[in-house]
């Protein structure tokens, strides 16, 4: 039997089920077909930070793009547990990046200054805190002797991210909208009306069609004759046993989970699609985990992983017609989990054919083409 | 029927919360205290503060942590038993870290 949608999505990660579940919302038929097995993905070595600070200077559109998002979270994590039963853990924990020495915290002050100057009127919710500012802030934990401050930004949260994928998979569902789970796309075809996908359960009619299978892109945007510019970008994380709520507040690459376990991270590596484990980058990171945190170190260590990650070669999201097709689309983002929220605002119109906002306008396939 | 496994093996004596128990020479901590001297749990979720125990038994779920000769903390699944090794349950929830 063949299906038919006005829009298929093809990749059901956060990305391809947020625009999903936007369109759901809108009353639109949507089908999302998601080859890979539900937890073996960018989610799983993801810390769940919804991330707004302290990054993309130069990039003003993708820092309000960012905290656009964020501000978006708390109705949304209410919304999904109404309409898909799940919990995603909301928190509004705001987020730290804490500073070892004088020279860093030096920078990352510099660092601050210049978004906020880019900022302009606006202004910049980012500001400095002293090291007793932090202890404060964090009065379970004691800090390392070099721990000069940190970073402080209040509209930065925290989720679990395989239960924002999930949440956002299942509330799609119970809006009208159609998952077909564990089924390769094995060719695109344009017909008349649409698109006529052959997946190895079938074939799948659409009028709209949307690339969001993160890493997977590359092999589908083929079919189109046109090259994504997103890489892999190796995450390793490890995980600590069990503690108490003493870390309300995420450090990067420091972050509590709900459930307690510490996960601790930070790197990232391009090293094609090698996922193996490397004891010498868990020692770096550990290294410096223990310089901000020295009782980490009595902590055991209770699982490590590592997985790739989506990397749009200069590190903005990408939404865009295919070059030539006024229907079928590419998504890809790095920050799949932080810009959630405002791609389930704002992707559903772009992709029925209204112009996208004006903020996310300049994140085009052609902008790699100029360089 | 029953088999008195302690006199067919070598054994040790350790002492659970105090108390002395004979297992045999070869076993884990775990399975020491899930024998005859366990008493509901051998320690507490740092977390939720609830009552656990050993469960995987091969180092993975860090159910079984326990205080091993003064050292807290230990995979209790992963140490073997030595004469008179004293084994406390982990109940110290720390605050600070």
């Amino acid at each position: 039997m063949r299906q038919n949608f006005d829009v298929l999505i093809v990749g059901g990660g956060v990305t391809g089920a947020a625009v999903g579940y936007g369109l759901a919302k809108k009353g639109i038929s949507v089908g999302v077909v998601d080859a890979t097995p539900s937890v073996d993905r960018a989610s799983r070595s993801n810390m769940g930070l919804i991330w707004c600070q302290s990054k993309a200077l130069g990039n003003r559109n993708y820092v309000e793009w960012c905290f656009s998002s964020s501000k978006l979270f708390k109705s949304l994590a209410s919304e999904l547990k109404k309409t898909s039963g799940i919990d995603i853990e909301y928190t509004e924990s705001g987020g730290l990046i804490p500073c070892l020495g004088e020279e860093e915290f030096t920078k990352r002050s510099d660092y601050l200054d210049a978004l906020r100057k880019e900022a302009g009127e606006k202004g910049y919710p980012g500001t400095m805190l002293t090291r007793d500012e932090l202890q404060a802030k964090l009065p379970n934990i004691t800090f390392g002797t070099n721990v000069t401050g940190a970073t402080w930004c209040a509209e930065d949260g925290l989720v679990e991210p395989l239960k924002l994928m999930f949440a956002l998979r299942h509330g799609m569902e119970h809006l009208g909208g159609t998952l077909i789970p564990n089924t390769n796309v094995i060719d695109i075809a344009k017909t008349e009306s649409g698109y006529l996908i052959t997946t190895d359960d079938g074939e799948i009619e659409c009028t709209r069609l949307v690339l969001a299978a993160g890493l997977g892109n590359r092999q589908l945007a083929g079919k189109f004759n046109v090259t994504v510019p997103v890489v892999p970008n190796k995450g390793q994380v490890f995980l600590t046993e069990r503690v108490p709520d003493i870390l309300p507040s995420p450090l990067l690459g420091i972050t509590r989970t709900r459930g307690g376990t510490i996960m601790i991270g930070f790197e990232h590596e391009y090293v094609g699609t090698d996922t193996s484990l490397h004891t010498e980058k868990f020692c770096h990171v550990a290294k410096w985990a223990t310089d901000i945190w020295p009782a980490l170190a009595d902590l055991r260590i209770i699982r490590t992983w590592s997985c790739l990650r989506v990397w749009p070669k200069d590190g903005f999201p990408i939404y865009d017609k295919i070059p030539g097709h006024e229907n079928a689309f590419i998504l890809n983002a790095h920050s799949a989990v932080t810009l959630a929220a405002v791609h389930i605002a704002e992707l559903p119109d772009f992709i029925m054919g209204k112009e996208i906002c004006k903020t996310a306008a300049d994140f085009t396939l052609s902008r790699f083409d100029e360089k | 029927m029953s088999t008195n496994i302690s006199t067919t093996l070598d054994t040790v004596t350790i002492f659970f919360e105090g108390k002395s128990l004979t297992v045999p020479a070869d076993i884990s901590v775990a399975a020491a205290v899930l024998g005859p001297g366990h008493a509901g749990h051998t320690g507490k979720n740092p977390v939720m503060d609830d009552n656990r125990a050993p469960v995987c038994l091969m180092g993975v779920c860090f159910e079984c942590m326990m205080e091993i000769d003064g050292i807290p903390n230990q995979q209790s699944c992963l140490i073997t038993v030595r004469e008179g090794m004293k084994v406390k349950r982990q109940n110290t929830l720390r605050e600070k870290y």
